[in-house]
């Protein structure tokens, strides 16, 4: 498990990330959303022990991870802008990362490259940005290292490479201990793959979400009411957090489980009611609005 | 163990990654070692009177030995490339992020740079070194004994290697960029020989009576009260001569001090420790900005700017003939930019340029205040004059007075001379003589000085020149070196008036003084043990060369010695010299396939008073008659040209043409040619060789400089290559 609490981290004047405390367990994909310059990569560089904070601490399995290999050796880092060797291949960039993670795979970098279509003899500098991004992951994903920080990895991969990237990151999770944390300034990008997501915000943590219960206490209704009476009944028995109505039809956001949603509105015989899905943009929205933000110039 | 093995892979890993500066080493090294020792063996084998040593001397005493000062500065040069090339990491962001993200200490990455570092430098240098030790052992030039020489070679540029490298490492983990790395490496590497240059040039400029001695590189950059803690002193310092001017230590020139190489050895040792605390404390964020600990950046840029900013006034004002107002433009022009441009420096940007007023102020403040010391003499270094309780013994030296060549020429590996001046500070000892220490303390309180003009059109006509230059006429300048009983060494040279009766009497005193006279000259050092081949007499009419034997080397310096220590300052304002001697030392040179013997000087020319009989006898001895005369059957014409005010439009050409560029000379010149026998009889008996009017003249005033005369003899093999004067007061009365 890797805990933040109250981190702060200042470059001069600027407030990179403040008061930030986050926890991020074992086995869930932990999804970091912030616009560029929210501290992202920050506490990104700061978690896989780059950066020292000027304030509050970071441990990773309750031990600190600045200037401590054995916490380290838990961790891949892969910036948003990933170094190769001069003039390396991928063989040699493998090489020398099993330098220093002994668990290195090498048979299995060396098929996951061949399932990837990336030539092991070829320069790395020659590869495009997607390529050393794909290629990138899957030297983290060799290392065999229990915590994977991606930042803003999946930009810059095609939709069947980040599927596919996708998927190796769901095998591993099924086969070992595994936890990726992955940095991204867009959320649909994240939408399908993180179990938890954590919302940076000029240096702050917004809020920490696990997506499951998210997406099983939020529920968008559309139906048809009898009469306006029972529609304003309806949302006095509900926990609505937004509500539309075009013509006889309303479409609302409501807080709490489907089935208890569902009773309360029955209650009123509507006309017509059904549960419409709700991407994970749209619980956002809908979340961050209460607590006053609009999330759309944040995010999106 | 795992960690064992980290180490020597990151060490592996980072060879690999910069395979590129092994092998230009190794190129570099091939070039500097392998092809001039090739080259110098050539050249010996095919022109061995050129040397005086055999290729086996050569490699043990000068490949392995004086050579070694220009390998230095190439091992200095190779250590900033493999000190910035393996710590450039720290200022690209990706790189640093993936160093520092992977599971290794700070430590094990520091210290596995810096000794991949070293041996990216050691790898090639030792190949190459081992690999001139066989090409000498195939020339049968390399024998056991050679062995130590080779071993303390590689030692001693390891350890310059280490001392440049680490200061480069310090300047890589200060830095967050590669040009401020570079510029900081130059900065830390000499920045103690750049505050002795500096003070060397305020003093020069402000200080009516500071001096040092020597041309050699040691005395001009090297103050001994300025802490060597740059890497660029040290090493200057552990090449340099020693400060003791003795025929044995002048052997050792160019051969490095074993004992100062203990201080390289510590100061590599404590800047390689600097490094590893700096990199351990460096943040990572530092990457691409100036400086990574911003703490240190008033530091750093009054360090700077300061010095900068005087170096500035010293150009201003030397370009505009050391005007006042134009090193006052300089240091604060200079020192505003200064200031402006480290505030972009440091922030990389062009806004905020007056940030930080409160140190822009202070150091101004800093910079007028030190201005003011200097200018005025606030310490009262042009006044201080030891006292009497404090001083173990006092070295003089009157100018032009001791008749010696300006500088003493040895040959040794190469050539090297010492000045007049420099060698009595170091070899004259005079106690118990009050007059020095009065004189000395006389001098000091008139302060005297020769005034400089700023050059304008007519300036040699206006009153204030003319009265300058006419008082100025009898200024001299006289050195004392001060040896006090703590050890020190004070130094300064004085303006003294030989007009002022008095002043005089002092110097006369001191010039009559027994230590005087034997501290001026190495002929009298039985230290030096000098061998000379001959002796090059110059009389009135006559020059010639004595070949010399070691038994008649001992008795004319034995006659001379006795009979110059007796030699009054009186005897020298009013008695003309009968000549000159001076003793050479020859050498072989070699020109294509011939060989031809040159003579160095060695003394400069020793003046022979008519009342040097013994020395006079000894040379008629040997066959040299100083005093012999000529009549005008030995000569067919004598030519007289006088000279149109030589002086005084010599030296208002010299201002004009350092004012503008362009030499006008105005010496009018007229040649009367003279063949009667009863004029050229006259003429010869009123005139005096002219060798010895020049240094003498600022003495003893009794030679005319206004005519020029040239004898054109009967018999060309009695040529004389010297002109003559006339001796004030016998000009003939048909010379016009």
């Amino acid at each position: 498990m890797i805990t933040a609490e109250h981190v702060k981290k200042q470059f001069d004047k600027v407030l990179a990330v403040d008061d930030v405390t986050v926890t991020i367990k074992e086995q869930e994909v932990f999804g970091l959303i912030g616009t560029n310059g929210a501290g992202k990569s920050t506490f990104l560089r700061m978690v896989s022990g780059i950066l020292k904070p000027d304030r509050g601490e970071i441990l990773v399995d309750e031990r600190k991870v600045y200037e401590n290999p054995k916490a380290k050796a838990d961790i891949f880092y892969i910036p948003d802008e990933q170094y190769f060797l001069p003039n390396a291949t991928p063989k040699d960039m493998a090489r020398f990362y099993k330098d220093f993670y002994p668990k290195f795979d090498m048979p299995r970098f060396d098929e996951m490259l061949a399932r990837f279509q990336l030539k092991a003899r070829r320069k790395v500098n020659t590869f495009s940005k997607g390529m050393k991004k794909q290629l990138s992951v899957l030297l983290g994903v060799c290392a065999n290292t229990k915590y994977m920080l991606c930042d803003e990895t999946f930009d810059g991969l095609d939709p069947v490479m980040r599927q596919a990237v996708k998927s190796i990151f769901a095998g591993e999770l099924a086969e070992r201990e595994f936890t990726p944390v992955i940095a991204s300034h867009n959320l649909r990008e994240l939408e399908d793959i993180c179990d938890c997501v954590g919302i940076l915000h000029q240096g702050g943590v917004l809020m920490q979400k696990d997506l499951e219960e998210m997406k099983l206490n939020i529920h968008n209704i559309q139906c048809v009411f009898q009469s306006p009476d029972d529609e304003r009944a309806a949302f006095e028995l509900l926990d609505i957090i937004k509500a539309d109505r075009r013509g006889s039809l309303t479409t609302f956001t409501a807080r709490g489980a489907e089935e208890e949603i569902m009773l309360k509105l029955n209650s009123f015989s509507p006309v017509f009611s059904e549960i419409l899905p709700l991407t994970l943009e749209e619980i956002f929205i809908s979340e961050t609005e209460v607590v006053g933000y609009d999330i759309k110039k944040l995010i999106f | 163990m795992i960690s064992k093995n980290l180490f020597f892979k990151l060490i592996k890993q980072d060879f690999k990654k910069r395979i590129w500066c092994p092998i230009l080493l190794f190129i570099a090294f091939f070039l500097f070692l392998e092809v001039p020792m090739m080259m110098r063996m050539e050249s010996i084998v095919r022109y061995p009177k050129s040397y005086s040593y055999d290729i086996g001397t050569y490699v043990r005493d000068y490949f392995f030995g004086a050579d070694a000062v220009i390998m230095a500065v190439a091992v200095c040069a190779v250590a900033f490339l493999c000190a910035l090339s393996g710590y450039a990491y720290l200022h690209k962001r990706t790189q640093l992020d993936t160093y520092h993200s992977l599971p290794v200490s700070r430590t094990q990455l520091f210290w596995s740079k810096y000794l991949s570092g070293i041996l990216q430098f050691l790898l090639p240098f030792l190949t190459h070194v081992l690999i001139c030790a066989g090409i000498a052992a195939n020339k049968n030039a390399f024998s056991m004994e050679t062995v130590p020489f080779m071993v303390s070679y590689i030692e001693l540029e390891l350890i310059i290697f280490i001392l440049a490298y680490s200061v480069s490492v310090i300047a890589a983990g200060l830095t967050g960029n590669m040009i401020i790395s570079i510029l900081g490496t130059g900065v830390l590497f000499s920045y103690s020989m750049i505050l002795s240059a500096l003070k060397l040039a305020m003093s020069s400029r402000f200080l009516k009576t500071y001096v040092i001695y020597g041309k050699r590189i040691n005395n001009s950059l090297i103050d001994e009260k300025i802490w060597c803690f740059s890497p660029l002193s040290m090493i200057i310092k552990l090449f340099s001569y020693p400060g003791r001017a003795t025929a044995e230590v002048t052997d050792e020139l160019f051969k490095y001090d074993d004992t100062y190489a203990w201080v390289l050895i510590a100061a590599a040792i404590a800047y390689t420790l600097a490094a590893y605390i700096i990199y351990l404390k460096r943040p990572s964020e530092a990457v691409g900005k100036t400086i990574a600990f911003p703490a240190m950046e008033p530091v750093i840029k009054t360090l700077i700017v300061i010095p900068a900013s005087f170096f500035c006034g010293i150009f201003f004002s030397e370009t505009a003939v050391g005007s006042d107002r134009w090193f006052l433009f300089g240091l604060i022009f200079s020192f505003v930019l200064l200031c402006i441009l480290m505030e972009i420096i440091f922030r990389l940007d062009f806004r905020g340029l007056l940030m930080h007023k409160r140190q822009f102020l202070l150091n101004g403040a800093c910079v007028m205040l030190i201005y003011l010391i200097f200018r005025n003499d606030v310490l009262g270094f042009d006044t201080y004059v030891p006292a009497d309780d404090q001083l173990q013994s006092c070295a003089v030296s009157i100018e032009q007075l001791m008749p010696l060549s300006r500088d003493i020429y040895l040959e040794n590996s190469g050539r090297l001379y010492i000045g007049a001046d420099e060698y009595r500070m170091i070899n004259m000892e005079i106690q118990g003589n009050p007059s020095v220490m009065e004189l000395a303390r006389k001098a000091a309180k008139e302060k005297l000085s020769y005034r400089s003009f700023e050059y304008y059109d007519g300036i040699e006509e206006s009153d204030l020149y003319i009265e300058t230059r006419e008082r100025e006429k009898t200024y001299r300048q006289v050195s004392f070196g001060y040896k006090l009983l703590n050890g020190e060494k004070i130094y300064r040279r004085y303006v003294i008036d030989i007009a002022d009766a008095d002043t005089l009497k002092l110097l006369s005193d001191i010039f009559n003084d027994y230590d005087y006279k034997l501290g001026s000259t190495p002929m009298f050092n039985s230290g030096w043990n000098v061998t000379f081949e001959v002796v090059q007499c110059i009389g009135n009419f006559k020059s010639d060369l004595i070949k010399l034997t070691p038994e008649m080397q001992s008795r004319i310096i034995e006659a001379y010695q006795s009979e110059y220590t007796k030699l009054t300052l009186d005897t020298v304002i009013h008695t003309i010299p009968s000549g000159t001697i001076e003793f050479l030392k020859s050498s072989e040179e070699q020109d294509g396939n011939a060989s031809f013997k040159s003579y160095d000087i060695y003394t400069g020319r020793m003046y022979v008073y008519p009342q040097f009989t013994k020395t006079l006898a000894l040379l008629k001895e040997y066959g040299f008659d100083m005093e012999g005369t000529l009549t005008a059957e030995d000569v067919k014409s004598i030519s007289v040209t006088k000279n149109y005010d030589e002086i005084h439009s010599s030296d208002s050409a010299y201002s004009a043409y350092t004012a503008t560029g362009v030499w006008v000379d105005t010496q009018e010149t007229s040649a009367v040619e003279y063949t009667d026998k009863r004029q050229i009889q006259q003429i010869l008996d009123s005139m005096v060789c002219d060798v010895f009017s020049w240094p003498i003249s600022y003495y003893a005033d009794f030679f005319d400089t206004q005519y020029t005369i040239e004898m054109n003899m009967e018999d060309t093999k009695d040529a004389f290559p010297y002109f003559h004067r006339f001796i004030i007061g016998k000009k003939p009365n048909f010379i016009q």
